[in-house]
């Protein structure tokens, strides 16, 4: 907890100002501020005068005062951070400077001043020494370039308040400080060689006598509208009107008066001015290199224009070139901003701020500046209004301009893209998209990465490090083989076999997607069968509509290799868009005995199209969609036990060596879609996929029914045994050491015909979006699984030579018809209530060969839901929502098992300002009965086709929180920060006990296993038109291994990790990005799970380079 | 057409709504909170109260029903509870064989001892009894591998004493000659280092028993110089040597066994049928009863696969029957007594002590159940598959040599057995079958 109280101390540091006679705003020299316009101008005109130029309300409250505050706030953090011991560091430095005049001049001799003398001597000394410093630094701020950069933010104020003395860049302050540290400790440093051992500390370090008495003398006035003149004095002493003078918005009058108190140093500089009659009309700098009043902009600007005339030209190309590009610099394709004269700078913000006019133009003239977001500082994250299908994600053939491709589009964050046409803020339920700018950034191949670091919510248990095996839940839904999602390509059921055998051995490649969405409250029952987890619908290309073709390669760490290239186009109505992938890396674990242990996966995509004239009424679109896809992965259940962890955390056992999961898989894909109209649309699908993997993979050893529980204790006994022949350090000698090797051939078929109706009327007040739905699916597996044995034998496994064991030889079968409607009904604009209901007819036929049986059972399901939302103010709405949960069980089941039902609960607000995209959502999931299914994936030792166990009544609750605030500086820069947070709780209501591995012995009130209680994540990204470089933090909480309460026991505790990811990108040329990519940068070695057998690692630092050509 | 957008007139009311969702979704939150475990206030299993005993506490267990004078009253099997069943076994069956464990162990200690000293023919043969009678003993009590002296692997709390003293089938012959060759034998880590096949009563039958000078290692172990180096009488030696130490570890280990088990000590039999004790590992009474199932269910996994069924080919392990190589006490030959141990152990634990008058067992909750039938073709089909073990002369290795079909029978009168646990005795008393491993989804 240090950090946090760090930094409340240092947010209350500037507090403390007011009470530190160091600093000017110390309360006792208010009254000296107060009283002398009283004392030179007289009671009435002084009070006047205070009145209008100190205590007006508008002063205090318009956006340059809030500004000047909170950078005051900024900086005390930043000075927090950087604890920078300035009191110590100039004692030491002063001390250091006496005892080297000490060392070259020798010891002086006895001094015959008194105390006091030199006391009053050295106050002045001082005080004039810090006032020339402080003037020949003020001086150089202005007459220094890349200085200028910084000083403006203290210049471009438009409203002076005595806080404005603290509106100045960090960089700037550090000088100051600086300064002051030199001035002092070469002037004390004198005084201490001269009159040593005379000198006091109070004396020397505290309080400056002269000083105090000039900022108790109306130093505060300075920053203020208080027009206040010494008359001749000011040859003399500057006058808060001469420093007025000096903010002056005129450019040719900032570089006069440049001094603290005293006149000389100007007068001798040729920068005095005496102030005449009338104050200036404004205050303020034109052409700043960053937006008034926006804190960020003022941290950002100076640096980004420092940096791009600082470093010589050539080494900024260098520097490009090689893609280290932490230093930003502005965009060739912006004018330069600054030197150029300031009418160039077409920069929509230039026309935003208000001066003060002052005062001729009375407190009318400061004008409130908050509608004055300035249009093109961010992309809004409302999604652009779309008639055609197209979808709203940018693709880059969609963009003539390749080179504008992604980064300049939209970094929309959440809509969701089902309502293309309505703004955020009126979403009913919570629906995030992953869009294509933020896939493209990133060039994730992992889903586990991609949704683990945008989304929240979402919870993903690591398996083999590249995310070739899913584990994805959604609100505290187990994410063992994401099979309580309903996972969907374009809208169309992906799994396997969704009904039947839905865990997700199936992924596509994410390279050549182009977003994600996720749906997880009433949303998603337009989305069944899996109501309750909730939705993850992944879009592929669109056929673009001219010639456009992407190559993309990669290369990097353990053999990483990416090709990936599409073609498309669009003639005379006829669209085609062929589209293939290849991944490949020999994988980062590393097999005793030596072998890969990576994967390669192809996926290819054919499209073709047919659409009549779009800007008729009537608009047909016949679509037809192919593909194949193939992986090749030598992967394993089996882990490590935690000793071994620890010492190798990427090794594998040889045992694992024969381990190798083949499938392919083939889509095709019929779709006709008719629109009239804005108002009307009607879409029927027709879908066959054909899926069918094989898995040789260790399974267990003879003599150990479950290799988790070896791997969680494998020192003694014959434990000890066991785990030797499995690492290969023992030889199997007995039957009960033989490797049984499963073989588990499966093939699936899902297929069937889905059509939605939509009707979006308007009128008057009232908006509405009904889609009618329905679906007739077929899906099925058989599964032919086998065990073969072999021996360890050193260290290679030999065929035992006993004969190969059936072990599974099964099917299952799923017939289901579903409809659905839903109808999103907006009044004024702004209150949006969306009812649903959905309705599944499920059919299940199970045979079993080897036991010979045969099952068959019907579910029907109905899930309604209702969501709301109300867009209380033009940025901020509220949404609350309310859904039944479903999840069907898979055949074989007796009617015993019942299907899994919930009622879900959502609420949350949502928040679209400026560039900043917020929402907090709060979730209940109250189930009836959470089922657990018996694979060897979750840990289980005996399924025997899909065993469910039942575990009764659970309630998962918990809040999500996404923020995220994008902007764009002059000259191109674009910022991004951005937040997430997932808070879960969990309980089981009532005791019971599961042979479900996971679960146990559940008593009630325990929590669910592999539900992290906290979940948190950020993104920074910063960047211009070219080049990009962020960075992707994310925060996994501790989670079970095994349902419990209270403290995890260290043998169920996957403890919390950290991961960073990096990434980096550049335009060379117009057509070609070169973007590289880090994960886990900080090479942290974490666990991810104790399943399927053992330790799992999550992949280590990994880095990729690749280069994406937009041919055409 | 005005620049500045119209305000909706409606929008100064909607700022009401947000608190009120605020509150909504803090109060949600809240009583979700505060749906926890407000009735189960510290997750201990005391809560639990279908546990017996739970006015005494945890921790003070007592004998069930007031021991004093109830034992009549059970007897015969009326009113058993499964509580008694878990007491009956634990107190009558698993404390007393430990106890007695314990004291041939030390027996064994002693003759080994001897034999270490002296190397004598004599001392040997007696070493060679010694090791015959604490086998047998410890034979029964591999059906009764509950708590300590389960493996960690599969039993509910078990620490896997068992493996310490006996870990076949896990043997490996060349360990224990590689220790003899090496003498790691005399390291003061030795028990830690080693694996569990280098000692316990197999290593110590290797030791004891074998009479070859040869070593058992594969060529690419590389033995072959440092043992021709050692010479006959070094070897013997050694081996007596080794073999002390081991006898010697047996015997720390059976005492630490029967301390476990002992009432004045451990008193794990209080724990297994008191499961609301403190340290008890089991959560309940049917995960006791399952727990004590899956500690005779030896009989089928080992005794009738394990033992006969791979070497005979009829279980998957031997790719080329029959493989002698693969059976039980291959230098003793004791491999009959051995079984025939295993199903007397078997019967003290279905009649839950050797005193019909006073034990309270499997066989009696089943007659109170009105399921005699299956308690008498359980322990009739036990007294059959005894007798089957006592048909043979020879060793079983020789029996199985001679004939492949030889034991064949024996096989199945041991399946006899099997077949009833499996079937009638699990269905009636509602126990779950321990599971075997493979067949699995993943």
């Amino acid at each position: 907890m240090d950090w946090l109280i760090d930094i409340v101390a240092a947010l209350s540091q500037p507090l403390r100002a007011f009470f530190d006679p160091e600093e000017r705003v110390f309360w006792m020299y208010l009254p000296g501020a107060l009283a002398l316009p009283l004392v030179m101008l007289g009671v009435g005109r002084g009070f006047a005068e205070l009145r209008q130029g100190l205590l007006r309300r508008e002063l205090w409250t318009h956006p340059s005062t809030r500004a000047d505050v909170t950078l005051v706030f900024a900086k005390a953090i930043v000075a927090a951070v950087l604890r920078v011991p300035w009191l110590a560091a100039t004692a030491s430095a002063a001390l250091a400077v006496g005892l080297t005049l000490h060392d070259w001049l020798g010891p002086t001799g006895p001094t015959t001043w008194s105390p006091g003398a030199i006391t009053i001597v050295y106050g002045v000394v001082l005080f004039v020494g810090w006032d020339l410093s402080r003037f020949l630094v003020h001086f150089a701020m202005h007459r220094v370039r890349w200085l200028w950069s910084f000083h403006q933010v203290h210049h471009s104020a438009h409203v002076l308040t005595p806080l404005t003395l603290y509106r100045s860049h960090p960089v700037e302050t550090v000088i100051y400080d600086l300064r002051g540290l030199v001035s002092t400790a070469a002037i004390t440093g004198v005084f201490l060689y001269l009159f040593p051992g005379q000198l006091r500390a109070l004396e020397i370090l505290g309080i400056n006598a002269v000083g105090f008495v000039f900022n108790a003398a109306g130093a505060n006035l300075r920053h203020s509208h208080v027009w206040l003149r010494f008359g001749v004095v000011e040859r003399w002493l500057l006058s808060p009107a001469q420093h007025q003078i000096h903010h002056a918005r005129e450019a040719e009058l900032h570089g006069h008066n440049l001094g603290v108190w005293l006149s000389l140093w100007d007068r001798l500089a040729g920068t005095w001015a005496p102030a005449g009659k009338h104050p200036p009309r404004s205050f303020g700098v034109d052409g700043a290199n960053h937006r008034h009043d926006d804190v960020s902009s003022m941290l950002i600007g100076p640096l980004v224009e420092v940096f791009g005339r600082v470093l010589p030209r050539r080494r900024r190309a260098a520097l490009t070139a090689i893609g280290v590009l932490l230093w930003p610099r502005p965009s060739v394709a912006v004018a330069p901003p600054v030197t150029t004269a300031p009418a160039s700078r077409n920069a929509p913000s230039e026309s935003v701020p208000e001066a003060v006019a002052w005062p001729e133009d009375g407190p009318a003239a400061v004008t409130d500046p908050a509608p004055s977001a300035p249009p093109t500082a961010v992309t809004s994250p409302t999604p652009p209004p779309s008639d055609a299908p197209a979808p709203d994600v940018p693709t880059p053939d969609a963009e003539p301009e390749a080179g504008e491709v992604d980064l300049e589009k939209s970094r929309t964050i959440v809509v969701n893209s089902m309502f293309d046409d309505t703004d955020v803020l009126r979403i009913a339920g919570s629906a995030h998209v992953v869009n294509e700018a933020e896939l493209t950034r990133r060039e994730y191949d992992d889903v586990h990465r991609i949704l683990a670091n945008n989304v929240p919510g979402v919870y993903v248990r690591g398996e083999d490090g590249f995310g070739l095996r899913p584990n994805i839940g959604l609100r505290g839904g187990n994410p063992d083989r994401s099979a309580k999602l309903n996972l969907m390509e374009d809208g169309i059921l992906m799994g396997p076999a969704p009904y039947s055998a839905p865990a997700a051995y199936y992924f596509p490649l994410a390279t050549r997607m182009v977003a994600l969405e996720v749906f997880k409250g009433p949303a998603s029952i337009k989305y069944g069968p899996n109501t309750i987890g909730g939705a993850i619908n992944l879009r592929t290309r669109e056929i673009p509509d001219t010639h456009t073709s992407v190559i993309d390669l990669a290369g990097g760490r353990f053999g990483y290799v990416k090709g990936h290239a599409f073609y498309g186009t669009t003639y005379k109505g006829f669209g085609v868009l062929i589209e293939a992938a290849r991944v490949q890396s020999t994988g980062f674990k590393e097999l005793d005995g030596g072998g890969d242990t990576g994967f390669a996966k192809n996926d290819a995509m054919l499209k073709l199209s047919y659409r009549t004239r779009q800007d008729a009424a009537l608009r047909h679109r016949i679509e037809a969609k192919v593909g194949f896809a193939t992986e090749d992965s030598d992967e394993t259940y089996l882990g490590l036990t935690r000793d071994d962890f620890e010492a190798t955390p990427y090794r594998r056992y040889t045992a694992s060596a024969q381990d190798n999961m083949r499938w392919w898989r083939s889509q095709a894909e019929l779709s006709y879609v008719l629109e009239q109209g804005d108002a009307i649309e009607f879409e029927v699908r027709a879908y066959r996929h054909d899926f069918q993997r094989t898995w040789r993979r260790l399974d267990s050893i003879r003599g150990v029914s479950s290799l988790s529980a070896l791997l969680a204790n494998p020192d003694s006994g014959q434990a000890a045994v066991f785990a030797s022949v499995l690492r290969g350090d023992s030889d199997s000698l007995q039957p009960q050491q033989a490797l049984l090797v499963a073989n588990n051939n499966r093939t699936f078929v899902s297929e069937g015909v889905q059509s939605t109706f939509h009707w979006r009327p308007r009128r008057g007040i009232v908006e509405q979006d009904l889609e009618i739905g329905a679906r007739v699916h077929h899906d099925g597996v058989i599964r032919h699984h086998t065990d073969e044995a072999f021996l360890m034998t050193s260290g290679v496994m030999v065929p035992e030579g006993t004969p190969i064991e059936d072990t599974a030889r099964n099917r299952g079968e799923a017939v289901a018809g579903s409809v659905h409607i839903h109808d999103a009904i907006t009044l004024w604009k702004s209150l949006t209530i969306a009812p649903g209901v959905r309705l599944e007819l499920i059919s299940l036929r199970s045979t079993d060969a080897l036991a010979d049986e045969r099952t068959r059972r019907f579910d029907p399901a109905v899930t309604p839901g209702i969501g709301a939302s109300v867009k209380a103010t033009p940025w901020l709405a509220a949404f609350a929502g309310l859904h039944r949960g479903f999840s069907p069980v898979s055949p074989g089941q007796p009617d015993a098992v019942k299907a899994e039902y919930s009622l879900n609960y959502e609420a949350g607000l949502r928040a679209v300002h400026r560039g900043l995209f917020a929402e907090a959502v709060g979730f209940v999931s109250d189930y009836d009965n959470l089922n657990g299914v018996c694979t060897s994936s979750s840990g289980c030792i005996e399924g025997d086709g899909a065993d469910l166990f039942t575990a009764g009544a659970v309630l998962v609750w918990g809040v999500e929180m996404l923020a995220r605030w994008q902007h764009r500086f002059e000259g191109g820069l674009r910022l991004e920060l951005g937040g997430r947070y997932t808070y879960t709780g969990s309980q089981f209501r009532s005791d019971f006990q599961s042979g479900f591995p996971q679960w146990g012995d559940v008593r009630k009130g325990f929590a669910l296993p592999y539900v992290p209680e906290h979940l948190a994540g950020g993104t920074v990204a910063i960047g211009g038109r070219i080049w990009e470089v962020s960075a992707a933090p994310s925060y996994n909480g501790a989670m079970r291994d095994v349902a419990g309460r209270g403290d995890i026991p260290a043998a169920e505790r996957i403890d919390g990790f950290f991961v960073l990811d990096l990434s980096a990108e550049i335009r060379v040329l117009r057509k070609f990005r070169i973007y590289g990519q880090v994960t886990n940068a900080t090479n942290a070695a974490y666990i991810t799970a104790f399943r399927p057998f053992g330790i799992r690692p999550g992949a280590p630092l990994t880095f990729m380079l690749g280069l994406k050509a937009y041919v055409l | 057409m005005t620049a500045r957008p119209k305000l909706n007139p409606t929008a100064a009311l909607r700022p009401w709504l947000l608190p009120l969702c605020l509150a909504s979704v803090g109060a949600w939150g809240w009583a979700c909170q505060d749906d926890g475990p407000d009735d189960s206030s510290n997750g201990d299993r005391d809560d639990d109260d279908d546990g017996p005993d739970d006015a005494d506490g945890p921790g003070s267990v007592t004998e069930p029903d007031d021991a004093s004078g109830r034992d009549d009253a059970t007897a015969g099997g009326s009113d058993v509870s499964r509580r008694d069943v878990l007491w009956s076994i634990g107190t009558r069956v698993i404390a007393p064989a430990t106890a007695e464990f314990a004291t041939q162990a030390t027996a064994l200690d002693a003759a080994v001892q001897l034999y270490a000293t002296r190397g004598s023919e004599d001392s040997r043969a007696a070493a060679r009894d010694a090791w015959r009678e604490a086998a047998r003993d410890w034979q029964q009590l591999e059906v009764m591998q509950v708590g300590p002296a389960a493996s960690s692997l599969v039993g509910i709390g078990g620490e896997d004493l068992r493996d310490a003293i006996y870990s076949w089938p896990t043997t490996d012959s060349c360990s224990i000659d590689r220790v003899v060759a090496g003498e790691d034998y005399l390291a003061d880590d030795f028990f830690v280092t080693e694996l569990v096949w280098s000692y316990g009563l197999d290593a110590l039958e290797y030791l004891l028993f074998n009479e070859s000078t040869a070593h058992t290692c594969p060529a690419q172990v590389q033995l072959d110089g440092p043992w021709a180096a050692l010479g006959t009488d070094e070897l013997a030696r050694r081996r007596a040597a080794y073999a002390g130490v081991v006898a010697g570890g047996i015997a720390a280990r059976a005492g630490e066994l029967a301390e476990r088990w002992a009432s004045d000590g451990g008193n794990f039999g209080a724990l297994l049928a008191d499961q609301g004790a403190i340290d008890s590992p089991y959560a309940n009474e049917a995960e006791a009863m399952d727990e004590v199932f899956r500690a005779i269910f030896y009989i089928a996994k080992i005794t009738k696969d394990a033992k006969l069924g791979i070497p005979i080919g009829i279980v998957a392990g031997c790719s080329a029957p029959p493989c002698i190589g693969l059976m039980e006490t291959p230098f003793s030959g004791d491999a009959a007594t051995a079984m025939r141990a295993n199903l007397e152990g078997l019967a003290l634990m279905v009649k839950g002590g050797p005193d019909a008058a006073t034990a309270d067992g499997f066989d009696d909750l089943l007659r109170q159940m009105g399921e005699d039938q299956i308690a008498d073709d359980l322990l009739a089909a036990i007294d059959v598959a005894i007798a089957a073990t006592e048909a043979y002369d020879t060793p079983l290795q020789a029996e199985l040599a001679a004939d492949p079909e030889a034991l064949d029978d024996l096989y199945a009168a041991i399946k006899g057995v099997t077949d009833i646990l499996k079937g009638p005795f699990v269905m009636a008393l509602m126990l779950t079958v321990p599971a075997d491993g493979g067949g699995d989804l993943d």
